[in-house]
C-alpha cells in the first residue's frame, strides 16, 4: 500500500479532485456488490493508480472521468480474461457477463477473485460459464395456425348485423331505443287492471 | 384405448345412462314445480303475463334442479369407494412408478401481477417437484406481457434471483412478450409457437396458482396412461384467504366442492371443461386445434375470445380428444378475490366471455356437451336477469292487485279442489326451492360426517355446523347483490359496453375505497329501498316474503364493507370459524409461499413510476439482466437513431420526470440506449446529472452499505 501512495504522490493535482475520483470509483464498485472494505479499498486504489497514469498522459482530463473509464476498462479486461473471446457484440457480451457474475453470486462467494489479476478458481469459471444467461432454451418454431370456426347460421347473421351497425351507427341506437320503448310498453300493459 | 376413452361403446353407453339419470331428475323436479306454479297463477287474470312468469320460473327451476341433481348424483357416486368411472382409476397407485414421465412445461402467463407472490409460488412448486426426484422432466416458464415498467424490471430481477436460489439454470425461463396480442390465450400460443415442440405436455398456471409436485407428476402419468386425453383439469382449492369475504368463499367451495365436483365428473366424464389454469394439456393437439380466431363483429360480443378455455376444450373435443376433470385430487390451489367488489370485477370479465359463447352455440362440428357447457356458462349470468325479471314482474302484479283491491286468485286452481289453499301451495313451492338450494349443502355436510375424520379436518362438527349456518346467511345476503350486478353486466354486454373496470383502489391498509364502495353499491341500496317502498304502499303483505331479497340490496354497502375487512377475517379464524383443512394443516408448498412472502416484498409495489427505469439504468446487474432479455436492433434509420439519442440525453440531463411515459418505455425497450445510459450515468460527474439521478446514486450507496 505504501508503494501505491508513493506513486500517487507524484501526481501534482489537488487531493480534493482525487477524493472525488476515489468516491466515484468506490461507489461504482459498491454497485457491483464489492462490500468487503479491504477489497473495496484495494481495488479502488488500483484503479486510481491506473487513472493517475492516464492523467499524466492527458493532464487536461479530469481524474474522476479517467477513473470512471478505468473501472469500465478493468471490468471488460477481466471479463475477456475470465470468460474468454466471443462472437457477440460488445454490448451483449458485457451484459451477459455481468448477468453471469450476478447469477453466480460471485462478489459474495469469490470476493477476492472479482477484478483480480490472479487466475480465478476452476469452480468460479465453471459457475460463470454455466450461468451465462439464456432467458429461454433454443427456439423450436412450430406452427399454430388460426383455424376459423364455422359458427353456423349465427356467423352470417352476426357478421351482417355488425357490418350494418358499423355502417349506420344510428341503427344500434335505434335498436336500443326500441328496446327501451318495449320495456315501457310492457310496463304500461302490465299495469292495466 | 381404454374404458376411459370417450369413444368406446362402453363409455358411450355408460355416460348416456348417467346423463339420462341427471336429466330425468331435472325434468321431474322442473315439471313438478312448474305444474304447481302454473296451477297457482292460472287463475290470475294477467293477460298473458302468467305465461311469461311461468316460462321464467321453469327456466330458473331447471337451473337449480340441475345444480341439486349434480350434488345428489355426486353424493351417491362418492359412496362405497367413489365413482367407478373417475380418471384416477385408470392408474392404480401400485402402477404409478412404472410409468415414465415425458417432457413437461409448467407455464405461468403473467400480466402486471404481484411479483413477490408469483415467484414465491413458482419457487414452491419447483422445490415440490424437486422433492419428487423428477425435476429433470419439467421446465418452468414465466410468460410475461406486463406493461408496467416497474413490474417488468421486478420480474426480471425475481426471475434471476429464483434461478440462482434454485440452481435452476437450463430449467427456469422467462419470456417477455414485446407486444401483447390476445392476452392470456395469445401468450400461451406464443409459447407454443416458440417452444411447444419440445414438450409433450404443458401445465398452465395462473399467477396465484399453486400445485404440489406429487400431483404434477401424477398428472403426467395419467396423461401417459390415457393417450386419448387432451386435458386433465384439476379442481383447485381456494387458499390464503384473509378477508371475511374470501374466507367464507374459501370455506364454502372447500366444503361443498367435493360433492358438486363428483357430480360434475359423473355426467361429464371425458367430455369435461377446461378452466384455464391448474390443468395439464397435451401440447401437440392443442397446437393443432386450439389457435383461436376472432369472432365476427366487435367487442364485447365479437372480436377476440375472452373466455378461451371453454372454447379450447370444445375444439379439442371436436377433434376427438377427451377432457377429464380430476375431482378428488389434492394439491391444487389458487386464491380467490378478497372482496365482493373484486369478485364482481372478475365476474364482469367472465360474463362478457361467457356471453360471447352465444355465437358458438350453433357452431358446426362441436359436440353437444360442449354446447351445453357454453349454455350453462351463459345461464350462470343470464339467470340473474331472469330472476330479477321474475321478482319484479311478481311484485308489480301483486302491487297492481293490491291497488285495485281485487283478489289476485279469482279462479281456484286444481290444488283448491284437493283442499290446499293458495298460501300452502305457495309455501310448497318455496319449500321445494329452498330444498333444491340448500339440500346440496346438507348432502355435503353429511358426506363430510360420513368420512373418517371429515369434520375434524374443518375444525370439528360444531364449527362446521356454525360455518354452514353463517355461510348460508352470508349467501342469502350476497345473492340479491350478485343478481343486480350480473343482470347489469348482461345488459351492458348485450348493449355493446365492453369490460372497462379498473383495478380496485384500496387505502393504505388494504380496505376498500369508500368512493368505489358507494359508486358500486349505492344503486343497489336505492333500488332495494324503492322496491320496498312500492311494496309497502301497494302490497304490504308481500313485503315479508320479499324481505330476504330486499335486505341484501339495502344492506349492500355495509355488507360489502364489512366482508372486505381483514380484521374480521382474522377474528373468525381465531375462533375456528370457516376453517379449511389447508388452513389448519398447511401444505408444505403453501407454507413455503407464506414464509417467502413474509420475507420478501414486491419491489414493484409502493414505488414511484420511474423506480424500475432508474434501477435499470443505475444498477449494473439489473441493467445487465434487462439487456440480456432485449433484442438488439439492427438497421435503425437516422431518424430513429436521433430519436433515441435525444431522449436518452434528456433523460440523464433533465431526469425521468421530463420524459413522457411513451419515450421512457421506448428507451427501456432499446438495448443500445439502456447500455449507453448505464455507461454514461457512471462516467459523468454527478453534477452533470439531473437531481433525481444524484439522489438515486446516493440512495443506492446507502442501501448497499447497509445491506
Amino acid at each position: 500500500m505504501g508503494e501505491h501512495l508513493d506513486a500517487m504522490s507524484t501526481v501534482t493535482l489537488d487531493p480534493l479532485v482525487w477524493a472525488e475520483a476515489y468516491e466515484r470509483v468506490e461507489n461504482h464498485l459498491l454497485a457491483y456488490r464489492v462490500t468487503n472494505r479491504f477489497l473495496l479499498t484495494q481495488l479502488t486504489q488500483e484503479i486510481l493508480l491506473a487513472a493517475s497514469v492516464q492523467h499524466v498522459l492527458a493532464p487536461d482530463r479530469l481524474p474522476a472521468d479517467l477513473a470512471a473509464e478505468e473501472v469500465a476498462r478493468s471490468l471488460n479486461a477481466w471479463i475477456e480474461r475470465v470468460i474468454g473471446p466471443s462472437d457477440e457484440t460488445p454490448v451483449r457480451r458485457t451484459a451477459r457477463a455481468r448477468a453471469a457474475i450476478y447469477l453466480a453470486d460471485l462478489p459474495r462467494r469469490w470476493p477476492a477473485s472479482f477484478l483480480s489479476n490472479q487466475s480465478p478458481p476452476p469452480e468460479l469459471l465453471e459457475q460463470l460459464r454455466s450461468t451465462y444467461v439464456a432467458a429461454g432454451p433454443d427456439l423450436e418454431f412450430s406452427n399454430m395456425q388460426l383455424r376459423p370456426i364455422d359458427l353456423g347460421p349465427v356467423s352470417g347473421a352476426a357478421d351482417e348485423t355488425w357490418r350494418a351497425f358499423a355502417k349506420w351507427p344510428i341503427l344500434h341506437s335505434v335498436m336500443t331505443w326500441g328496446l327501451f320503448a318495449g320495456v315501457l310498453g310492457a310496463a304500461f300493459y302490465l299495469s292495466r287492471f | 384405448m381404454n374404458e376411459f376413452s370417450p369413444s368406446t361403446d362402453a363409455a358411450v353407453h355408460r355416460v348416456t345412462r348417467r346423463r339420462m339419470g341427471v336429466l330425468t331428475f331435472v325434468v321431474f323436479m322442473t315439471g313438478l314445480m312448474t305444474l304447481i306454479m302454473a296451477d297457482f297463477i292460472w287463475g290470475m287474470p294477467m293477460r298473458g303475463w302468467n305465461g311469461v312468469q311461468l316460462l321464467l320460473f321453469a327456466v330458473l327451476s331447471a337451473l337449480i334442479s340441475f345444480g341439486a341433481g349434480q350434488a345428489i348424483f355426486g353424493f351417491i357416486a362418492r359412496r362405497g369407494g367413489g365413482d367407478l368411472c373417475r380418471l384416477t382409476r385408470s392408474l392404480p397407485p401400485e402402477e404409478e412408478p412404472d410409468i415414465p414421465l415425458a417432457p413437461t412445461a409448467i407455464v405461468m402467463p403473467i400480466f402486471n401481477e404481484d411479483v413477490a407472490r408469483v415467484f414465491a409460488g413458482l419457487r414452491a412448486i419447483y422445490r415440490s417437484v424437486e422433492r419428487t426426484g423428477q425435476i429433470a422432466q419439467f421446465d418452468f416458464y414465466v410468460l410475461s406481457d406486463s406493461t408496467d415498467p416497474n413490474k417488468l424490471i421486478a420480474e426480471e430481477i425475481a426471475w434471476a434471483e429464483s434461478r440462482r436460489e434454485l440452481d435452476a439454470t437450463g430449467r427456469f425461463f422467462y419470456r417477455k412478450l414485446r407486444t401483447g396480442t390476445n392476452k392470456k390465450a395469445g401468450n400461451i400460443a406464443d409459447f407454443c409457437r416458440r417452444w411447444g415442440r419440445r414438450y409433450r405436455y404443458m401445465v398452465v398456471l395462473d399467477a396465484d396458482s399453486l400445485m404440489a409436485g406429487d400431483l404434477l407428476v401424477r398428472l403426467v402419468r395419467l396423461m401417459e396412461r390415457n393417450p386419448g386425453t387432451g386435458i386433465i383439469q384439476t379442481a383447485p382449492s381456494l387458499v390464503r384467504a384473509e378477508t371475511l369475504y374470501a374466507r367464507v368463499m374459501q370455506f364454502a367451495t372447500r366444503l361443498y366442492g367435493p360433492v358438486f365436483l363428483a357430480g360434475l365428473n359423473y355426467w361429464q366424464q371425458g367430455e369435461g371443461n377446461y378452466w384455464g389454469h391448474n390443468a395439464i394439456i397435451r401440447v401437440a393437439p392443442f397446437m393443432e386445434h386450439c389457435a383461436l380466431p376472432k369472432l365476427p363483429g366487435r367487442e364485447p360480443i365479437g372480436g377476440r375470445i375472452l373466455s378461451h378455455d371453454f372454447v379450447e376444450a370444445a375444439l379439442l373435443r371436436r377433434a376427438g380428444w377427451a377432457v377429464w376433470m380430476l375431482a378428488e385430487a389434492e394439491g391444487s390451489f389458487e386464491e380467490g378475490p378478497p372482496t365482493l367488489i373484486d369478485a364482481a370485477k372478475r365476474d364482469r370479465r367472465w360474463c362478457q366471455g361467457n356471453l360471447q359463447h352465444g355465437l358458438l352455440l350453433l357452431a358446426r362440428g362441436l359436440p353437444t356437451i360442449s354446447r351445453i357447457h357454453f349454455l350453462l356458462g351463459i345461464m350462470s349470468y343470464a339467470a340473474s336477469l331472469f330472476w330479477l325479471t321474475l321478482l319484479l314482474l311478481g311484485s308489480l302484479i301483486l302491487v297492481g292487485f293490491g291497488r285495485t283491491g281485487l283478489t289476485w286468485v279469482p279462479k281456484p286452481g286444481f290444488a283448491a279442489t284437493l283442499g290446499v289453499n293458495p298460501a300452502v301451495q305457495s309455501g310448497v313451492l318455496v319449500g321445494m326451492t329452498l330444498l333444491l338450494l340448500f339440500g346440496p349443502k346438507l348432502l355435503a355436510v353429511i358426506d363430510l360426517i360420513i368420512q373418517r375424520g371429515g369434520t375434524a379436518r374443518f375444525g370439528g362438527f360444531g364449527k362446521v355446523l356454525a360455518g354452514v349456518f353463517l355461510e348460508s346467511l352470508f349467501s342469502a345476503l350476497q345473492a340479491p347483490i350478485l343478481m343486480l350486478l350480473h343482470a347489469k353486466f348482461v345488459v351492458l354486454t348485450v348493449l355493446g359496453r365492453g369490460v372497462g373496470w379498473a383495478t380496485q383502489r384500496r387505502d393504505g391498509e388494504g380496505r376498500v375505497n369508500w368512493s368505489e364502495l358507494f359508486r358500486v353499491h349505492a344503486g343497489h341500496t336505492a333500488f332495494g329501498l324503492g322496491w320496498a317502498a312500492i311494496l309497502a304502499f301497494g302490497a304490504p303483505r308481500t313485503l315479508l316474503w320479499m324481505l330476504p331479497v330486499l335486505a341484501g340490496m339495502i344492506l349492500a354497502i355495509p355488507f360489502s364493507l364489512l366482508t372486505s375487512r381483514t380484521e374480521l377475517g382474522r377474528w373468525t379464524r381465531a375462533r375456528g370459524l370457516f376453517c379449511t383443512p389447508e388452513e389448519l394443516i398447511l401444505p408444505v408448498e403453501l407454507a413455503e409461499v407464506e414464509k417467502e412472502i413474509g420475507e420478501k416484498t414486491d419491489i414493484s409495489t409502493h414505488q414511484n413510476e420511474d423506480d424500475g427505469l432508474i434501477r435499470t439504468v443505475l444498477d449494473p446487474y439489473t441493467n445487465a439482466l434487462h439487456l440480456c432479455l432485449l433484442h438488439e436492433r439492427s438497421g435503425q434509420t437516422d431518424e430513429i437513431r436521433r430519436y433515441f439519442e435525444e431522449n436518452r440525453e434528456r433523460l440523464l440531463h433533465s431526469g425521468p420526470g421530463a420524459l413522457p411515459a411513451r419515450e421512457k418505455s421506448a428507451l427501456l425497450a432499446d438495448a443500445e440506449s439502456i447500455d449507453w445510459l448505464h455507461r454514461e450515468l457512471w462516467r459523468r460527474r454527478p453534477q452533470n446529472l439531473a437531481a433525481e439521478w444524484q439522489a438515486a446514486l446516493q440512495q443506492n450507496k446507502k442501501r448497499l452499505i447497509s445491506a
